[in-house]
């Protein structure tokens, strides 16, 4: 009841009580953690003094996995079970990756749900387990750094990133034991880091070119609302295809065909990598590869080379930027300032082509690869509750259009582009057959028109339809994205009432059940962990529901209450004060569920007439102004 | 009081069923609205809440999308008067069937034509002015509230729903450009 609470200040103890929450920007390359100390955002280190932690995990046949630093050290050594740039990989399908696939050095195996596993010494692996184990060893380095368990966290995605990625994401957080309260988009993330160290009104453009991902988009930052307004980018194209297009321009020249063993391509991408960095500085830096017969191959390279080389892929980041202005109904001259985000906008040649692109220099007083941890940190501090007094607010969009297969294998989109998230949207179609009683749903993510060059999300099929002449059935289909701008699809047919209903867990995901399954016979924890984590978590839930109803019935028992309903809620209510003294968690989520119930439609009131009274209340106000 | 659920987007907004809306109050209003429902408000409160939360901010959204939209806001506004809009039905009116045929003729012209990204911007810009045209004779049209002006309405917004179709268009074949 975060809403009430502002009104009657000092009511509670938990409101007042300092949360612990952190932003992670879980990377393809690195990851970090930052929290919010004192007022000011900072990223954590670990045991060792490190703010990144490379986004690697080696596995072993028989002990626990190894995370960042050790693991990238040991991948040349050990190459296919140590996997790196898994992000790549989050909720795509083995058809998708088939072009990324051949250039990754891992074994992959097809699944059931359409993920690839990576097949290791420790089983078969899914992408999501991988980006678990990065989630988990930032979180245990917060805990000990922060001194007890987080009560929530902000992850941060690429803006470019479709429905399968984004869930993809939320079930490695799940699966790591995380409270996730949002999913932000880098760009966005980094904005609010700059737009509140600045506190500049104005159009700001976030330029983020990182390991495996390019994202741009367009915010306005108005009196304490950050808008997006528009958002593109490209989800597969990042520092790694630099290194990659650098690679094959040595294995060219030092005449190493394709066909090489993973260890050495490793080294090969390693030596690319190690070039790529020293060009930021030197203007010219020598290579050395092994050649197939063992021999050394050795060579230089000029920046100038370098760059022609890889100019091809900064174009490719300008064609998005030149969307989302479009988009954004803005012109060049509208842009305020331009923010570099990611770690390959340290390549001088990607800042000059931005300059040229929007007319300015682009502003890098932030450390690239830590805007975006210190904006996910800022957006914790306030989303936890911990600056109850806040009013700033981020207003952010769904960067691809959601749509249905229609006849013909054309798509008929219902959401379009850069809406702003949470929408819900509804269609009605018919049935086209006499008699008709099913109808299959196929539901795609993507700006194309036609079904075969878009992403499909999910297909489910509404059954039961009563038999009717072609045209008469009115099937409504509705898309309902949420904050994190993840979707949940709907039909129902109007006539009959029929109703069918998933949450989009899809072509390439895991459905809630293997999540629960994963987590049930997980590696990730020791089984008392489990329990224990569990039970606080559900302890710390019930008391807040307690609280906020205890709350409520003080506020609003009389006059929007009956008696029955009254007796009903608490009832319900020392039932559950009851469990809470217990440690069966199963026995308190039951009682928390009733409680549920029983406030349900008493929570529904209060919210309306409550907003409603805020709402004119904050209209009066404006009339006086 | 009224459940918000069941109020209409201009009544959302309090503001008048009219036409004529401040941009800027409206704007005003959709973020002071944000603030106190965004479901980033109530990320610790129940799950009744948070949905309750996500569903009235969907309503706003939408709301907003159309009160800020010339087009949607003349549809909308229509249809809140009780005008019947039948998409599927086309204009009878012959002067207007004829400027249509020939605006896709000199769409298609100018897509083909040797200097097409200069034509197509050179249609893109006058089909602007038009649509600020339009918009300014809806504003007059719908200060009268007589059924024959609700007619006019209706014929101008049918005008106007087909000169952003070709302005959506012209979009689609500058992004093939870029």
């Amino acid at each position: 009841m975060v809403l009430f609470q502002i009104s009657e200040p000092g009511e509670t103890k938990l409101q007042r009580q300092h949360h612990l929450a952190v932003g992670i920007d879980l990377g393809t390359t690195n990851s970090l953690v930052a929290t919010v100390r004192d007022g000011h955002a900072q990223t954590m280190v670990d045991a060792q003094g490190n703010h990144h932690c490379p986004s690697v995990v080696r596995y072993f046949a028989d002990s626990a996995p190894v995370v960042g630093q050790a693991a990238k050290d040991a991948a040349y050594q050990d190459p296919l079970n140590t996997i790196a740039s898994a992000k790549r990989l989050l909720g795509r399908g083995v058809a998708d990756i088939e072009t990324t696939a051949n250039k990754l050095p891992y074994e992959f195996s097809g699944t059931d749900c359409g993920m690839p596993f990576i097949q290791t010494v420790a089983g078969d692996i899914s992408p999501v387990t991988v980006s678990a184990e990065i989630l988990k060893t930032l979180m245990r380095q917060a805990e000990a750094d922060l001194g007890g368990e987080l009560d929530g966290v902000v992850i941060t995605v690429p803006a470019y990133f479709d429905d399968a990625q984004r869930q993809a994401t939320k079930d490695a957080a799940r699966l790591a034991g995380l409270k996730v309260l949002r999913l932000l988009n880098e760009p966005t993330a980094a904005a609010v880091a700059y737009g509140l160290d600045s506190g500049s009104e104005g159009v700001h453009v976030v330029y983020d070119f990182g390991g495996g991902t390019f994202d741009v988009s367009i915010l306005r930052f108005s009196r304490g609302v950050f808008e997006v307004m528009a958002t593109a980018g490209d989800s597969a194209l990042g520092g790694d295809d630099v290194d990659r297009v650098l690679a094959e321009w040595m294995m060219a020249e030092a005449g190493l065909s394709g066909e090489i063993e993973h260890s050495h391509l490793r080294r090969v991408i390693g030596e690319a990598n190690r070039a790529k960095e020293a060009l930021t500085t030197a203007d010219s830096v020598s290579l050395s590869i092994e050649t197939t017969e063992g021999s050394l191959w050795q060579s230089t390279l000029s920046r100038v080379n370098f760059e022609a080389l890889i100019e091809p892929l900064i174009l490719r980041t300008l064609r998005p930027c030149r969307r989302a202005l479009r988009d954004a109904g803005l012109a060049v001259g509208d842009i305020q300032d331009v923010v570099m985000v990611g770690g390959s906008t340290r390549i001088p040649r990607v800042r000059e082509c931005v300059a040229e692109f929007f007319e300015r220099e682009p502003m890098v007083n932030i450390d690239p690869d830590k805007v975006v941890a210190v904006g996910a940190a800022i957006q914790a501090d306030i989303l936890v509750g911990n600056k109850p007094g806040d009013e700033m607010l981020l207003l952010d969009v769904i960067p691809l259009s959601l749509g249905l297969e229609t006849m013909g294998g054309l798509i008929e989109k219902l959401v379009p582009r850069n809406t702003t998230i949470p929408v819900v949207r509804a269609q009605e179609f018919t049935t086209f057959k006499d008699g008709q009683t099913a109808m299959s749903i196929h539901v795609l993510q993507g700006e194309r028109e036609l079904v075969t060059d878009s992403r499909s999300l999910a297909r489910f099929e509404l059954r039961g339809i009563p038999p009717m002449n072609a045209g008469a059935a009115r099937i409504r289909v509705t898309f309902q994205v949420d904050a994190d701008g993840l979707l949940s699809v709907s039909a129902k047919e109007l006539t009959s009432g029929v109703e069918s209903s998933i949450e989009i867990r899809p072509s390439y995901g895991l459905t809630d059940g293997e999540v629960e399954k994963m987590l049930a016979d997980s590696l990730l924890y020791a089984e008392d962990d489990v329990k224990k984590r569990r039970l606080h978590e559900q302890l710390v839930d019930s008391a807040r529901l307690i609280e906020a109803v205890e709350a409520a019935l003080k506020m609003d028992a009389d006059g929007m209450l009956t008696n029955k309903e009254c007796v009903t809620i608490k009832a319900a209510l020392v039932a559950l004060k009851e469990k809470q003294q217990g440690e069966d968690i199963a026995l308190i989520k039951a009682a928390h569920d009733k409680l549920e119930r029983a406030t349900s439609d008493f929570a529904a009131r209060r919210m309306d007439i409550h907003i409603n009274e805020a709402l004119s209340g904050k209209l009066l106000d404006q009339i006086v102004d | 009081m009224e459940s918000l659920f069941s109020k209409n987007y201009f009544q959302l907004f309090n503001f008048p069923a009219v036409y004529d809306i401040d941009r800027s109050v409206l704007t005003q209003r959709y973020r002071d609205m944000q603030g106190l429902i965004h479901p980033d408000r109530f990320v610790n409160a129940t799950e009744k809440e948070r949905r309750i939360s996500m569903q009235l901010t969907a309503l706003i959204n939408e709301a907003y999308n159309v009160l800020k939209s010339p087009l949607a806001r003349a549809r909308y506004l229509l249809q809140l008067k009780g005008v019947d809009i039948d998409d599927s039905v086309t204009s009878k009116d012959i002067v207007f069937l004829t400027e249509q045929i020939e605006l896709r003729e000199r769409l298609e012209d100018a897509r083909q034509g040797e200097n097409a990204e200069r034509a197509l911007m050179q249609l893109a810009s006058e089909l602007q002015k038009r649509l600020m045209g339009l918009q300014l004779s809806l504003e007059e049209v719908f200060m009268g509230g007589s059924d024959e002006a609700l007619v006019k309405a209706h014929r101008l917004y049918d005008e106007m729903q087909f000169i952003s179709r070709l302005n959506d268009e012209l979009d689609e074949i500058e992004d093939a450009f870029n």
